[in-house]
C-alpha cells in the first residue's frame, strides 16, 4: 500500500489552493461559447436542407445562468431561406440572414433559452443552394449586466456522431492540465525527500 | 429723443397723420422696468398732450423676444381713431430696442434711432392699416449697432451675411413677423447644417423654411414660392403682395442690387429681370409698398428700387398636403417636364420661361454683394412645384457657362417634412443640355410594402431584425415583426392602422404584442435611397417603451410593389 508523507499532503493542499485561486478569476472572465452543428441533406436540384442543433458549450460551472437565446446566421447575400424553429423559438429571415431567437427568457421549464452545457435541436433551414458551413453570431444572457448580453461568433459545423455533448472550453482544459502537472510535481518532490506518513 | 427723469419712464409718440403732428406722452408707472413692458397683460394709461388722462390705454406686447441682446416691443392702440383722427380699427406700432444702447423704431418705413438710457425711450410714427409688426434686421453695412451675426460666413463661402446675406436676413424678419423668433446668424447655422445653400451660397427658400420649422417649430412651415414680376402686368405681382399683406404675411421680394447705382429709384432688376437683393414687404401706404431692407440703404419703400421687383414668397404654417419638390442649380437653367409633358423652366428652343406644371415656379436669383456692389458671377436657378404627380419627371440642365454643375432635387412629404435629397453632377458648356429622370410612386390599395433586414439601433454589437409585409393604403393590413436582441424585445403586430407614402418616406403605425403582451403601439418610418428604418414603441399606457432613430438597413431592405 502506498504511503504519503504529511508534507506531501500539505503541499498537495497548497497546490489545490493555488489551482482554485487561479480558477476563480478565470470564472469571472469566462467567455461563453456556442456550437451550431448541422446535418446537410440534398432535397433536389440545387436545394439543400440543413437541420441544426444549437449548443451552449459554455461551462455550467463557470457560466451559471449564461443562457443562449439568439443565433444570427449569415449566408450568401443573394440567397433567401425557408426556416422552421422548435416550439418556444421564433425567427426573422431575409436574403442573406436568418435570426433564430428564444421567445421567453430562462431555461425550461420557465423559458426556452439554452442553458450552459445544453443543446436544442429542431432548427431547419432550406436554401436554394448548398450553403455548407455558415458564420453565426450568438447572444447569451449576462447575469452581471443584463443590458449588455454576452456575444460569441463562430462557424457552423457538420454534426459529429454524438452531437450535443458539452465541450470543455480551452481555458478549462488548460486549468485541469496545469493542475495535474502541479500535483505530479509535488508528489515527485515529496517522494524524493523520503518522508513517510507513520 | 427725449430725456426724462429717472423716476418716470415716458414714451413720446409722434403721430404723423395728414401732416398733423401730435405729440402724446404716455405715462408709465415709475416702477415699470423695461422687462415689465414685455407682458401681454401690461396696460398703461395714455396722457394726452394737454396733460389729461385719456380713457384709452396702451398695451405693450413683447411676444417676440429674439435673443437676450435684442428686445422687441409692440404697442397696440385700441380705438384711438375717434380721438386722434386715425383710421378706425386697431392700430399697431412697434419698436425694437437694442437694450442699453439704442432704441430703433420704424414707422411708415422710416427708421428712427435714439439713445436708450434704460428707463426712457422714444417712438416716432405710425403704421398704416396693412402694416405688419416685426423686427427690422440689418445684415451689415454702415449701420451702427450691427449685430455680430453679420460677420458670420455663409456656408463654406468666402463672404459674410453682411455682404450677401440679404436672403436669410429677409427670411429671418419674415419669421419674426410670424412670432417665430430668430436671427440671421441662427438661421445661417441651421441652414449650414441642413445644407440648404447651393454650392455658391444661394439659399433654397423652401428647404430652408422646412429646416427652421423642423428645428424651431412644432409643425411644418412652408415657404410659398412665387416668382411674379412687376414688369409683367399679367403676373399681378402687386395684387399678390397686397393680398398677402392683408392676410398678415409679409412678402419677400427680389429687387435690384442696392449698391451698384447711386440714387433712389435707379436700382433695378437686371435686363432679364433677375434680382440681386432681397427685401421684405411689410405694408402699403398710398399705393407704395413699405419694406424692411436688410441692406444699409435706408430704403423704406419699393420706390427706392424703382418698384421693379419680383416676388419670392412668404412663410406660413398651413394645413393640408404640403408635398412639393424644389430643384436647384447654379450656373445653368432648368427645364422640368412632368409625367404628362407639362414643362416648367427655361425652354432653350424658344428662350421662354414656362410654368406649365400646376402651381409651379421657376426663379432665377443672384446674390450681389450688398457692401461693395459686386454682382454675383453665377445665377441660381430653382424650380418648385407642389403635389408631385406619380410618374417619371425629366430634368434638363441647360448650361450657361463652361464648368461643372450639381443639380439638387429636394422633395417634401405631405406633412412638409424634407425627404432624402438626390443630386446629379456633370460637366456643362454654354448651351449644353444634360437630362436626368426621377420618379414618384403613387400608393394605392394594391400597393404592397414588404421586406426584411436588420439594423444596429444603438451599438455596432447588437442587431435588430425586422420583417414587413403590408398591403393597401386606405385600409392597410399585414404584419410587422421586430426583434432587438440586446433588449430581447420581440414585437409582433396585431394590426396595421396607417400606411402612408410620401416620396421616399414610408410611415406605418399599428398595434402589437411585445414579448407576448398585447396593447402596445408602434410607429415605423422607412426612408428609401438610402434605406433606413426608425421605430417608436409605446406601452399600453402610451408612455414610450423603445425608440430607435432611423438607422441604415442591412440585409434585404424594403421594397414597394405598386402594381
Amino acid at each position: 500500500m502506498r504511503r504519503f508523507s504529511v508534507r506531501s499532503y500539505r503541499r498537495l493542499n497548497l497546490a489545490l489552493a493555488v489551482i482554485f485561486s487561479l480558477a476563480a478569476p478565470a470564472s469571472a472572465i469566462a467567455i461563453p461559447t456556442a456550437m451550431v452543428t448541422y446535418i446537410e441533406t440534398s432535397i433536389g436540384g440545387a436545394a439543400y436542407q440543413y437541420d441544426y442543433t444549437l449548443i451552449n458549450t459554455s461551462s455550467p460551472a463557470l457560466n451559471l445562468d449564461v443562457n443562449l437565446y439568439d443565433v444570427f446566421v449569415s449566408f450568401d447575400a443573394a440567397q433567401s431561406v425557408n426556416a422552421t424553429v422548435p416550439v418556444g423559438w421564433n425567427e426573422i429571415h431575409g436574403t442573406g440572414f436568418v435570426e433564430l431567437f428564444s421567445t421567453s427568457s430562462g431555461i425550461p421549464p420557465t423559458g426556452n433559452d439554452i442553458g450552459p452545457g445544453l443543446a436544442l435541436a429542431g432548427f431547419q433551414l432550406s436554401f436554394a443552394y448548398r450553403a455548407g458551413a455558415l458564420a453565426f453570431d450568438a447572444l447569451f444572457t449576462n447575469p452581471s449586466d443584463v443590458d449588455n448580453p454576452l456575444t460569441f461568433a463562430g462557424v457552423t459545423e457538420v454534426q459529429s456522431p454524438s452531437p450535443g455533448g458539452p465541450v470543455p472550453e480551452p481555458n478549462t482544459v488548460l486549468l485541469i492540465a496545469s493542475a495535474v502537472l502541479c500535483c505530479g510535481a509535488i508528489y515527485v518532490k515529496g517522494k524524493r525527500r523520503g518522508q513517510t506518513l507513520r | 429723443m427725449t430725456s426724462l427723469s429717472v423716476a418716470r419712464v415716458s414714451l413720446r409718440i409722434l403721430l404723423c397723420l395728414s401732416s398733423i403732428v401730435t405729440t402724446l406722452a404716455i405715462d408709465i408707472h415709475p416702477a415699470a422696468a423695461l422687462n415689465s413692458l414685455c407682458n401681454d397683460s401690461a396696460t398703461y394709461p395714455l396722457v394726452l398732450p394737454d396733460g389729461t388722462l385719456s380713457t384709452e390705454t396702451i398695451t405693450f406686447r413683447c411676444d417676440t423676444v429674439t435673443n437676450p441682446r435684442l428686445l422687441v416691443g409692440a404697442l397696440a392702440f385700441d380705438n384711438l381713431s375717434t380721438t386722434y383722427s386715425t383710421p378706425a380699427g386697431s392700430k399697431t406700432l412697434f419698436l425694437s430696442l437694442d437694450v442699453g444702447v439704442t432704441v430703433t423704431a420704424e414707422f411708415n418705413g422710416e427708421r428712427r434711432e435714439s439713445q436708450f438710457s434704460g428707463q426712457d425711450y422714444t417712438v416716432l410714427g405710425t403704421f398704416s392699416e396693412t402694416d405688419l409688426v416685426g423686427v427690422p434686421l440689418r445684415q451689415g453695412g454702415a449701420l451702427p449697432g450691427v449685430d455680430p451675426w453679420s460677420q458670420e460666413f455663409i456656408d463654406g463661402m468666402d463672404f459674410t451675411i453682411g455682404r450677401r446675406g440679404c436672403a436669410i436676413t429677409a427670411l429671418a424678419m419674415a419669421l419674426n413677423y410670424l412670432g417665430l423668433n430668430t436671427d440671421p446668424g441662427t438661421l445661417n447655422r441651421f441652414f449650414t447644417l441642413a445644407d440648404d445653400y447651393d454650392d455658391h451660397g444661394g439659399l433654397f427658400f423652401v428647404a430652408a423654411v422646412e429646416t427652421f420649422g423642423a428645428i424651431e417649430h412644432d409643425s411644418a412651415l412652408q415657404f410659398h414660392r412665387t416668382s411674379l414680376s412687376s414688369r409683367i402686368p399679367e403676373d399681378h405681382a402687386a395684387a399678390y403682395v397686397r393680398a398677402r399683406l392683408q392676410e398678415g404675411f409679409p412678402v419677400i421680394v427680389g429687387v435690384g442690387p442696392p449698391g451698384t447705382i447711386a440714387g433712389p429709384g435707379s436700382k433695378r432688376l437686371d435686363a432679364n429681370g433677375v434680382p440681386g437683393h432681397y427685401v421684405l414687404v411689410v405694408g402699403e401706404s398710398a399705393g407704395t409698398f413699405l419694406i424692411q431692407d436688410p441692406a444699409a440703404t435706408g430704403a423704406t419703400t419699393l420706390e427706392f428700387y424703382g418698384n421693379d421687383y419680383v416676388t419670392r414668397g412668404y412663410v406660413s404654417d398651413p394645413p393640408g398636403d404640403l408635398s412639393s419638390v424644389e430643384l436647384g442649380i447654379t450656373g445653368a437653367q432648368l427645364l422640368v417636364v412632368d409625367p404628362v409633358g407639362r414643362r416648367t423652366g427655361f425652354d432653350p428652343v424658344t428662350s421662354r420661361i414656362l410654368q406649365e406644371i400646376p402651381g409651379s415656379v421657376y426663379a432665377r436669383d443672384m446674390l450681389d454683394d450688398d457692401e461693395t456692389g459686386e454682382a454675383d458671377s453665377r445665377i441660381h436657378s430653382t424650380v418648385w412645384f407642389p403635389k408631385q404627380q406619380a410618374g417619371q419627371y425629366q430634368v434638363n440642365v441647360i448650361g450657361e457657362q463652361a464648368g461643372t454643375f450639381m443639380l439638387l432635387v429636394m422633395p417634401f412629404a405631405s406633412d412638409g417634412r424634407a425627404q432624402p435629397r438626390h443630386t446629379a453632377t456633370g460637366a456643362m458648356n454654354a448651351g449644353s443640355v444634360s437630362s436626368f429622370h426621377f420618379e414618384f410612386v403613387a400608393p394605392s390599395e394594391s400597393t404592397r410594402l414588404f421586406g426584411s433586414g436588420y439594423t444596429f439601433p444603438e451599438t455596432a454589437t447588437y442587431r435588430a431584425t425586422f420583417a414587413i409585409d403590408i398591403l393597401g393604403v386606405n385600409s392597410p393590413s399585414g404584419s410587422f415583426q421586430y426583434f432587438y436582441g440586446r433588449k430581447r424585445l420581440n414585437l409582433l403586430s396585431t394590426g396595421i392602422t396607417n400606411l402612408s407614402f410620401a416620396s421616399d418616406q414610408i410611415t406605418f403605425d399599428g398595434t402589437a404584442s411585445v414579448n407576448a403582451v398585447e396593447g402596445y403601439t408602434f410607429n415605423v418610418i422607412v426612408q428609401r435611397n438610402p434605406d433606413t428604418i426608425g421605430i417608436q414603441i409605446r406601452k399600453p399606457d402610451g408612455t414610450p417603451l423603445f425608440l430607435s432613430d432611423p438607422s441604415p438597413i442591412s440585409g434585404a431592405g424594403v421594397s414597394v410593389d405598386a402594381q
